[in-house]
C-alpha cells in the first residue's frame, strides 16, 4: 500500500470516528429529550 | 499542471486550499443543519407559530436551489474566492438577522432570502467548483468526496454546537454566536482564489450561454441532470417521509433516531469513499451501481418484514449510497466540459436535484394523504433507482466534443 493510500485510508478512519461521535450525540439527544418527537433528519442539501 | 502551485504562499498550497473547502463545507453545512434545532425555541421566543419558521426555511431551499446556477457563473468568471467570501458575508449577516427577526416576515427575509443567497454563494457547490480548478485531476475526485464527507460531518459538529448554545444563551444569542463561525468563511475563501491552469480549463474562449447551450446539446449533461434529480428525489421522500412511516409500522420513535444517525453516520464514509473510487473506477459505472443499490435496497424494505435489525441495515446501505453521487457527478461535469464553466454547469445539476427533492418531499404527503400508505412511494422509488441506473450508462465519460480546446 503506498504511502498515499494510507494516509488516505487512515483520514477515512478518523472521520468515521468523529461521526460516530456526532451520531451517537443525535440518537441520546433525540430520544432523552423528545421522546415522544419524530426525529428530523439533518441533510446537508436539504 | 503540477507547476502552478510552485510560487503560491503557504496558504494557498494545495494542502490549504483543500482544508479551507472541508472548513467552509463543514461551516455552511454544519449550521444550516443546526436550523432545525431553532424552531420551538424560537417560535416560542418570538410567538410564530411553527409554520413561520417553516416558510423561512422554504424560502431558503428554493433561493439556494435557483441561485446555485447564477452563483456559479459568477465565480467561473470572477472567481471561485470572489464569490464565496461575498456569499459567506450574506450568509452570517443572514444568520445574524435572524437573532433580531421579530416578525414572521423579517425571518422570511433574513433566514429564508439572506441565507439561501448566501448558501448559493458561500458553500459546498462552490467549493466543488474550486476544486476542480484548483486540486489536480488525479486527486480532483479524492478532494471533491473529501469536502462532501465534511460538509455531512458538519451536522454532527453544529448539531452540538447550537444545541449547547441554546440551552446556556438563548436562541437569539445562540444564532448571533453561529454567525460568528459563518463569518470565517470569508477568511477561508482566500485560499480559494485563483483560477488554476487554463489549459486545464480548455474551454476559456467559450461564453456562458454558448456552454451552456453546448451542454445542454450534450446528451450525456442531459442524462447526468436527470439522474441528478432521482438523487435528490430519493434522498428528500427519506428524509421527510422515513419517520413517519416507521412509526406508522409500530417501531419506537428511538429506533427511528438511530435509524436516521446511522444514515448521517454511513454518509460520511459513503461520500469519502466515493470520491476515492472515482478516482480510479468509471464514474458513470459507479453511480449506476449506486442508484442500482438504492433500489435493491428499497426492494428488501419494501418486501421483507420490517424489523428493527432490517430498519438498521437499510439505513447503513442508504447511508453508504447517500450523497456518494456528488463527488461523482460534479466529477463528471468537470470532466465533461473543463473547468471554464463547472460552477455554472454544476449549479445547473445541482438545482435539478433541488427539484427533484421538492417533488420527492411533496409528492410522498401527497400519496400518503391520498392512499393512507407509502407503498407507491417505495415502488416510485425503485421505478426511479433503475431509471437513474440505466441513465449513466451511455454517458461519454471524456471531453465533449462541442467544448474541446479546438472547437473554443
Amino acid at each position: 500500500m503506498t504511502r498515499r493510500r494510507t494516509r488516505d485510508l487512515l483520514l477515512g478512519v478518523a472521520l468515521f470516528a468523529a461521526a460516530s461521535l456526532g451520531a451517537l450525540w443525535q440518537v441520546n439527544e433525540t430520544t432523552a429529550q423528545q421522546p415522544d418527537s419524530l426525529p428530523r433528519l439533518v441533510c446537508p442539501l436539504h | 499542471v503540477r507547476h502552478e502551485f510552485v510560487d503560491r504562499p503557504w496558504w494557498r498550497s494545495p494542502t490549504a486550499v483543500i482544508a479551507a473547502g472541508c472548513a467552509i463545507a463543514i461551516v455552511t453545512f454544519g449550521t444550516r443543519t443546526s436550523f432545525g434545532l431553532f424552531t420551538a425555541p424560537l417560535s416560542d421566543l418570538r410567538g410564530w407559530d411553527r409554520e413561520a419558521f417553516a416558510l423561512a426555511i422554504a424560502v431558503q431551499n428554493l433561493l439556494w436551489g435557483i441561485g446555485q446556477p447564477f452563483a456559479g457563473a459568477i465565480a467561473d468568471r470572477y472567481g471561485a474566492g470572489r464569490v464565496l467570501a461575498a456569499g459567506g458575508a450574506i450568509y452570517a449577516a443572514g444568520v445574524a438577522l435572524m437573532s433580531v427577526s421579530a416578525t414572521p416576515g423579517a425571518v422570511t427575509v433574513t433566514g429564508g432570502v439572506l441565507v439561501g443567497i448566501g448558501l448559493a454563494g458561500g458553500s459546498f457547490t462552490i467549493v466543488i467548483a474550486a476544486f476542480a480548478r484548483l486540486v489536480r485531476p488525479d486527486r480532483r475526485s479524492w478532494a471533491m468526496g473529501l469536502a462532501t464527507a465534511a460538509g455531512s460531518m458538519g451536522q454532527f459538529l453544529f448539531a452540538p454546537l447550537g444545541q449547547g448554545f441554546i440551552s446556556a444563551y438563548g436562541p437569539a444569542t445562540a444564532l448571533l454566536l453561529l454567525s460568528g463561525f459563518v463569518a470565517l468563511v470569508p477568511l477561508l475563501a482566500a485560499s480559494l482564489t485563483g483560477r488554476g491552469d487554463e489549459e486545464e480549463a480548455g474551454v476559456g474562449g467559450e461564453s456562458a450561454r454558448n456552454a451552456l447551450r453546448a451542454a445542454f446539446s450534450h446528451p450525456s449533461y442531459l442524462l447526468l441532470t436527470s439522474g441528478f434529480f432521482v438523487c435528490g428525489f430519493h434522498i428528500a421522500f427519506i428524509s421527510t417521509h422515513l419517520p413517519p412511516y416507521l412509526t406508522d409500522l409500530g417501531l419506537s420513535t428511538s429506533l427511528a433516531a438511530w435509524a436516521l444517525s446511522l444514515i448521517g453516520l454511513f454518509n460520511v464514509v459513503g461520500a469519502y469513499s466515493a470520491g476515492i473510487l472515482g478516482g480510479t473506477y468509471p464514474k458513470r459505472l459507479l453511480l449506476s451501481g449506486i442508484y442500482l443499490g438504492r433500489g435493491f435496497a428499497f426492494a428488501l424494505f419494501l418486501l421483507l418484514p420490517v424489523t428493527p435489525f432490517l430498519v438498521l441495515v437499510f439505513a447503513a446501505i442508504i447511508g453508504l449510497l447517500w450523497l456518494s453521487t456528488v463527488p461523482l457527478t460534479s466529477g463528471l461535469v468537470a470532466l465533461m466540459f473543463g473547468t471554464r464553466h463547472v460552477g455554472m454547469l454544476f449549479g445547473v445539476v445541482f438545482l435539478s436535484h433541488q427539484v427533484g427533492a421538492f417533488v420527492g418531499a411533496l409528492l410522498g404527503g401527497a400519496v400518503y394523504s391520498r392512499t393512507g400508505s407509502y407503498d407507491v412511494m417505495w415502488v416510485l422509488c425503485i421505478a426511479l433507482s433503475v431509471f437513474a441506473a440505466a441513465v449513466h450508462l451511455p454517458i461519454h465519460e471524456r471531453r465533449a466534443a462541442q467544448l474541446a480546446p479546438s472547437t473554443a
